[in-house]
């Protein structure tokens, strides 16, 4: 009879050789991790990283307490319908859309800068007894930083689809604040690398080489369609592509599995796009919006497909949403 | 060395080790292995005047702390990521179909499964991170002696159990399938 810890050992589940923990010099994430250790300097928070990696924006729990403020104005509190596609003759096929992407960019090759001017629509959501429902806080994001690690980080309460109404900020619990409230502000000395908590090496140009590049900080990018559209999300907040990784995301998302054509869509900063919808994960859904002409991701819709009661979340409710301003 | 270049040379030895450690017992969800690791460590750095030799034993236990504090303190962000699916891939792998099937050693995370926490930490601390009885008892905090009436009792529930899936799975395919299950007739040649 087989021993029953050799048996066991068969079954890890996690293996020394192959896969992301598999033993092998340090890669970046954790030189980026001893050295910020040396500065002793913690992440700032969970939920940014949050953000960045997984897509689901504030899907940290928040209270509930919605105050609207006096005078008669309406709070931009509602939370976003998600965008409708219409499917038309003009449509671009991804395949095209990726193939201006490299013309373009072999017409006027240019690097990536580093930083990123964001706006994001994040849904808070409380569970249990009790529950209140959801709430989105709409927020832009503006974000530098040098290759010495110094940077700045400002975060500013807006709606841009209500310019001047009071908007629902971030914060814990929720508050009414007036429109263009300026929700954080920071400075990060050099060395620190507090504005880019990750991907603070130059991205590489080339298809293989970029989803190497974006795996390195989400291993499951390497196979995972999910994980490679949420390290594309995580890398641009990061930087601002140039037109070789512009072409270079097109390209991989135009041979990413289960990518399926939406339609033309009119996104929440009134810039039209192309869409392509894919299957999030078990009761998810994305709508990628590209730029037909260049290829550029210009936002990222995360919706529920089905309700979780729990959280008192609908189907069809935004759950996050992303537009790239830069 | 300094205190520094002893923890450096920990980390850079060890960090997969303390990385694999804990995405065994996170299912290997990517975003919150990485978190707890970068805790285990920013709690080692800030002890690491008692960082002993060998060190793995001891950012072990670190980690267990570390975990036992992500589980509490992101339970029902967790439930929600796992009610949306965004960890499917991973989530899914300790799902394990029968004696019968293509990998012979996963079934028995089923096994593992069926025992209580303490039996099975001490089994995975033997099996997966091969630590000696000596540093089991690092890990956990106990002697010697009681880290292997541990570890002795954990395997036997471990043998029961196994013991016990091969017999429900022989009967399941017996009954069910009628071609492929051995039962006690099939192999005596009687209908």
């Amino acid at each position: 009879m087989t021993d029953e810890l050799e048996l066991l050992r068969e079954a890890d589940p996690v293996s020394a050789r192959t896969g992301p923990w598999r033993d092998r010099p340090l890669d970046a994430r954790a030189e980026l991790l001893l050295r910020r250790l040396h500065l002793q300097r913690r992440r700032r928070t969970v939920r940014r990283r949050l953000l960045a990696v997984e897509g689901l924006a504030a899907a940290t729990v928040l209270a509930l307490a919605l105050t609207v403020s006096g005078g008669g104005s309406t709070p931009a509190v509602a939370v976003p319908r998600p965008l409708v596609a219409h499917a038309s003759r003009a449509d671009v096929p991804l395949a095209e859309i990726a193939r201006r992407a490299r013309a373009a960019a072999e017409a006027a090759p240019g690097r990536s800068v580093r930083g990123s001017h964001v706006q994001t629509w994040s849904m808070g959501m409380e569970s249990g007894e009790g529950a209140r429902p959801p709430v989105t806080a709409p927020v832009e994001s503006l974000t530098t930083w040098n290759a010495d690690g110094s940077g700045t980080l400002l975060e500013v309460a807006t709606d841009p689809r209500y310019p001047g109404r009071p908007v629902i900020d971030g914060g814990d619990p929720p508050r009414t604040v007036h429109d263009g409230k300026v929700m954080n502000r920071e400075h990060y000395p050099k060395g620190t690398y507090g504005a880019n908590l990750e991907y603070f090496e130059a991205p590489p140009a080339g298809v293989a080489a970029l989803r190497a590049y974006l795996a390195a900080w989400l291993p499951g990018a390497e196979e995972d369609p999910v994980s490679l559209l949420s390290a594309v999300e995580s890398f641009q907040t990061v930087w601002t592509p140039g037109p070789r990784q512009i072409a270079d995301i097109a390209t991989l998302l135009s041979r990413m599995e289960g990518m399926r054509p939406a339609g033309r869509v009119t996104d929440r900063l009134g810039r039209e796009g192309q869409g392509f919808r894919m299957s999030g994960s078990n009761g998810s859904r994305y709508l990628v919006i590209l730029d037909p002409d260049d290829g550029r991701l210009l936002d990222l819709e995360l919706t529920a497909t089905r309700a979780e009661p729990d959280f008192r979340l609908k189907a069809g409710a935004v759950m996050s949403y992303t537009a790239w301003r830069g | 060395m300094s205190t520094d270049d002893v923890f450096d040379a920990a980390y850079r030895e060890h960090y997969w080790a303390v990385s694999r450690f804990v995405a065994r017992r996170l299912d290997e969800q990517t975003a919150d292995v990485e978190e707890v690791v970068a805790e285990v460590f920013a709690v080692a750095w800030r002890r690491r005047a008692e960082l002993p030799d060998p060190p793995l034993p001891w950012l072990y236990g670190v980690a267990r702390h570390c975990l036992a504090n992500t589980v509490r303190g992101r339970g029902r962000y967790r439930r929600l990521l796992a009610r949306l699916g965004h960890h499917e891939l991973t989530r899914d792998q300790r799902t394990a179909p029968g004696p019968d099937a293509e990998r012979p050693g996963s079934w028995v995370l089923e096994a593992l499964d069926r025992l209580g926490e303490a039996d099975q930490e001490v089994l995975r601390l033997t099996a997966w991170e091969e630590l000696s009885v000596d540093e089991v008892s690092t890990v956990l905090g106990c002697g010697r002696s009681a880290a292997a009436m541990r570890l002795h009792r954990a395997r036997r529930r471990l043998r029961t159990e196994i013991d016990r899936l091969h017999r429900r799975d022989s009967v399941v395919l017996g009954c069910v399938s009628g071609t492929t299950g051995k039962t006690a007739s099939d192999k005596d040649g009687r209908p």
